[in-house]
């Protein structure tokens, strides 16, 4: 057992920790002003109240499985209302509304007497919920303490100092602002902290009860036939329990969008649409998990003997009676953190309601409150410490009767009364005012008729015949069989009168009452449409007015709502986003103007009273309002459209411009997956790309290594010729020198023989000194010589010294012919000599390879003038080449050579080199021979 | 399920499986049998709607950041 004074330090630290946390997100500057998906979504769960923690077991113990339709309905509810939420999102962000209030009196006429209504049925249905809650605490923390439940320790001493730090924690993070369209970031981390908090808790005592002091769930189910009452189980339902199911369905599915602080939450708190998708399946995963062990928690708490009427204690008694008090002080601070979120936030939503419209007209209207209109702030904070204060009234003075238990339920139909006027709203595009009306006030009353005073009367505060006979005994006016119909249960039946005539009156008034003003539907249309679109639009002689005359104007209808520095800040921001810097105001600025003082002022007292306001102030003159009405009417003509048209081409237009958002949306997410392509082809080219440059790199390598090997062929060709060329003179100087040895020897050596010998041997190395040079020469790198002049049969002499000899001794017969003797003499070509001998030596070379087995073998060159060219035949005994050969000839690697006798380079490398020269090299077919042609520009 | 009418369908099952003739089967001695189904469903339920989520296009238009 915990005292009760424990209780409250426990309660105190654990909102002092959540609250200042709250303080630190809402200071924070650092995360930019979203909230997060997760932290959005788990704000929602402020859905699960107290009643969860005790309600839902109790209706278990009674009903069966009866208790997850109440959360059934929000998963099917957010699966189908994705996009009315979305709808009513993107609403807030435009008209800057704080509650389903500013919603609907906006939509219909801007009308304070739709906004009164809403915030009386929110107040009636909601304040009740307050003292539920307030009672949940104050029980549990009784049972807890173990005090009896009217003790005043508790009801007085913990049940007010919860009501009070109720009412500063509410007026600390939700209403530290005057604006209330403002978001409430703190608040909302505190709300989501204590979502996890309430559902951590729930599982570690509902797996403690049904694992450790109940045996698991199969004993429990085991002992389930037994132990819940017959009619308690789906598998038994017949129509009424169905009917039963299925509207509580509705009524949970409706809670989630309508209940004041669900609205709140999900609309007004939204920082980023987006995060509605995480809520859309998250927030029902959380409602899984919370009642994961609630049907095995009452089970387990009837087999234990207890009685149902204690059902809703279950989750508490069970482990305090086996002696877990730790486990019995989470449940109870769970419960508190439920309750606590639900009175928090539905204090913030209900006072923002009142205040708006039942406190600010009177404080704009009636001489006695015009004082109020500086204490806006104080207002608010005022009318939430008296929200709180009446639910902690009704707890005390109702106590534990009908009318507060059942005030739950009973609530969720007062908020289902607001679903007709809100989706015609958003949907409808005839439905107006009078059917709002219509509806709103038959379904409030219908719904007080048949639920709100039977539980009154249940509770012993009303005349129980009223219930039993129907209201002046009418037995067809009998609230929970009203016209007869019998056989549901009152909540179900409630639901469907209600519903049924809060419809019905509002399809019908708005069918048959229709707007009537369309100077109102215009004015309304034009000020929806931007300022900016309609400029070209405007009448050239359009009124300017003086700015400063203007802020004066604002100033001082600031002034009566806000303290003057404010004021001041606001009207000067106001000008600078509707004007700029201009010195004088154009009849459209001043109508952007008229939007931005209306918006700021809205945020303060709703947007009613702030048009009321505006209305009654000079900030548009009734000469600035005709001259702005005929600037309209001038745009109007301009453009040729009647209002509808214009309200036709709006549809059209925003319809339009989501459409072309959406293919937007598209085209950037296919654009994003072309980049991720691309990014990934670039990278797969550049890898291709930097395999070719290796490749090409190594075939450079490889053409070169095989251009070397080309060359050391022809040496090795050369080798040959070169064997015999200085083995001649070699034998010819050993034979000198032999026949000097002889003569000296014998004594006979003549002095003229001896030179005659020595000249021999002298000019006998001097021609292998120019073999040698000449090997030298060829076998060096030349590509890089400058080209020179040569003598053309210098060349020939240098190029013939390597092969002559080896021709002659293969039998073949060399032939030189010059066509002039005066080319022999004077032909000079520019040149590299050493790559022309190349060129001369290869294709004699192959001239040799080819013949070298023919009876017949002859090598004729030809020297002769063409036209501007030089030209140099090499012709051999052969048969000549066919066409087809003759075209494949110079290709590299081709040959006609055995393998391993010829690299297949040699012609074509000739024929780069005398294309280098400015030349060509060529077959000539129409010799009977083999005949190459090479044809060099003729230099001097 | 890119396609919005798969909303519509996920609803539908939803319904169904939380509806007649599902929820009026005798139970009364396997109460742990209409247990299981009943959070099975509403867990295949959560599944589904995820994965739909997951797989709508996320730059749906009017997903700017509020103001």
């Amino acid at each position: 057992m915990f005292s009760v004074w424990s209780l409250l330090a426990f309660i105190f630290a654990l909102i002092a920790a959540l609250v200042g946390i709250g303080i630190y997100t809402e200071r924070r500057r650092s995360g930019g002003t979203d909230d997060g998906a997760i932290v959005y979504s788990l704000s929602l769960a402020i859905y699960c109240t107290s009643w969860t923690y005790y309600g839902s077991i109790g209706l278990a113990a009674k009903s069966g499985f009866l208790f997850t339709a109440i959360y059934l309905g929000p998963t099917l509810a957010l699966v189908a209302g994705y996009p009315f939420i979305r709808r009513l999102i993107q609403l807030k962000n435009r008209l800057r509304i704080s509650s389903l209030a500013d919603l609907l009196s906006i939509r219909y006429g801007k009308s304070a007497g739709i906004g009164a209504l809403i915030a009386i049925m929110a107040s009636v249905g909601i304040i009740p919920y307050i003292a539920l809650q307030l009672k949940a605490i104050v029980s549990t923390a009784a049972l807890i303490s173990g005090h009896e439940p009217s003790a005043p320790v508790v009801t007085i001493g913990l049940g007010s100092g919860i009501a009070i730090l109720m009412v500063l924690v509410t007026i600390f993070l939700g209403m530290s602002q005057l604006d209330s369209t403002r978001r409430h970031r703190g608040l909302i981390m505190m709300l989501s902290l204590e979502s996890v908090l309430k559902l951590v808790f729930f599982l570690i005592a509902g797996a403690f009860v049904t694992y450790r002091l109940a045996g698991g769930m199969g004993k429990l189910f085991q002992d389930a036939a037994q132990v819940l009452p017959s009619t308690a189980l789906l598998g038994r339902a017949g129509p009424p329990q169905v009917i039963q199911w299925f509207s509580q369905l509705l009524l949970a599915g409706s809670a989630i969008l309508f209940l004041p602080r669900q609205f709140h939450v999900t609309v007004v708190e939204n920082s980023n649409q987006k995060h509605l998708r995480t809520a859309c399946w998250l927030l029902p995963l959380y409602l899984v998990l919370i009642n994961i062990f609630v049907l095995p928690v009452a089970i387990a708490g009837l087999s234990k003997g207890y009685s149902p009427a204690l059902a809703d204690s279950f989750l508490l008694l069970l482990p305090l009676e086996s002696g877990h008090n730790l486990i019995s002080l989470m449940v109870f601070l769970g419960g508190f953190l439920a309750a606590s979120a639900m009175v928090t936030m539905e204090t913030v939503t209900v006072s923002t309601m009142v205040v708006n419209y039942l406190v600010y007209p009177l404080v704009r209207e009636v001489r006695p409150f015009f004082f109020l209109r500086r204490h806006l702030l104080k207002c608010r904070w005022f009318v939430a410490a008296v929200v709180v204060a009446l639910g902690y009234f009704y707890m005390s003075t109702v106590g534990n009767t009908y009318a507060l238990v059942a005030m739950g339920t009973i609530s969720f139909v007062a908020v289902i009364q607001f679903a007709p006027a809100t989706f015609g709203a958003i949907y409808w595009s005839k439905a107006n005012k009078t059917g709002a009306y219509l509806g709103l006030i038959g379904g409030f009353l219908i719904w007080s008729y048949t639920l709100f005073l039977p539980a009154f009367a249940k509770s012993g505060w009303l005349d129980m015949s009223y219930v039993s006979e129907g209201i002046f005994g009418i037995a067809l006016l009998r609230p929970e069989s009203l016209l007869g119909l019998n056989g549901l249960d009152p909540i179900s039946h409630g639901t469907f009168w209600s519903l049924l005539v809060n419809a019905g009156l509002f399809v019908v008034g708005s069918l048959w009452f229709p707007a009537k003003s369309e100077a109102e539907e215009r004015t309304r249309l034009l000020f929806e449409l931007p300022a900016s679109g309609l400029a070209r639009y405007a009448p050239q002689s359009a009124v300017e007015i003086n700015r400063s005359a203007k802020e004066a104007e604002i100033f001082q209808l600031f002034s009566e709502y806000f303290p003057r520095n404010e004021a001041s800040q606001f009207a000067a921001q106001c000008l600078r986003k509707a004007v700029g810097s201009d010195d004088r105001i154009s009849i459209l600025q001043l109508a952007a103007l008229h939007e931005e003082v209306e918006k700021t002022l809205s945020g303060a007292v709703g947007p009613v009273t702030a048009h009321s306001a505006l209305m009654s102030s000079r900030v548009i003159t009734s000469d600035e309002g005709r001259a702005l009405s005929s600037a309209y009417g001038e745009i109007l003509a301009n453009m040729k459209l009647s209002p509808t048209e214009i309200k036709r081409k709006i549809d059209f237009f925003t319809e339009r411009e989501a459409l072309l958002a959406a293919q937007a949306a598209e085209l950037r997410r296919k654009l994003a997956e072309r980049d991720t392509e691309n990014a990934a082809q670039t990278v797969e080219l550049r890898e291709t790309n930097e395999k070719l440059h290796l490749s090409l790199d190594q075939l450079r390598e490889t053409q070169q290594l095989l251009l070397e090997s080309s060359k050391f062929k022809a040496l090795g060709e050369m080798s040959a010729g070169l064997a015999h060329e200085i083995n001649t003179p070699l034998a010819m100087i050993h034979l000198s020198a032999a026949q000097a040895r002889e003569l000296v020897e014998e004594g006979t050596l003549d002095r003229s023989v001896l030179v005659e010998m020595l000249g021999t041997i002298e000019a006998t190395t001097m021609r292998i000194g120019k073999i040698v040079q000449g090997l030298r020469t060829f076998s060096r790198d030349s590509g890089g010589d400058p080209f020179t002049n040569v003598l053309l049969s210098r060349i020939l002499v240098d190029t013939l010294a390597f092969c002559e000899d080896r021709f002659k001794d293969d039998g073949i017969r060399l032939t030189v012919e010059f066509s002039d003797p005066a080319l022999e003499l004077e032909r000079h070509i520019s040149c590299r000599p050493t790559e022309i001998s190349q060129v001369l030596l290869n294709l004699l070379n192959n001239a040799r390879d080819a013949i070298i087995e023919l009876p017949e073998k002859w090598i004729r060159i030809q020297i002769k003038d063409v036209d501007e060219w030089l030209q140099i035949s090499v012709t051999d005994s052969g048969q000549g080449l066919s066409s087809e050969l003759g075209s494949k000839i110079f290709v590299p690697f081709f040959t006609t050579k055995p393998v391993g006798a010829g690299t297949g380079l040699g012609l074509s490398v000739s024929k780069g080199i005398i294309e280098a020269h400015g030349g060509s090299l060529m077959v000539n077919h129409e010799n009977l021979n083999t005949c190459f042609v090479i044809r060099l520009p003729r230099s001097g | 399920m890119k396609n919005p009418e798969s909303r519509w369908v996920i609803f539908g099952l939803s319904i169904l499986l939380f509806s007649w003739p599902f929820i009026s089967f005798e139970n009364s001695k396997h109460i742990s049998w209409i247990y299981l189904f009943l959070f099975a469903s509403w867990i295949l339920s959560v599944v589904l709607i995820y994965f739909f989520i997951a797989s709508e296009d996320t730059s749906e238009s009017g997903d700017a950041e509020n103001s």
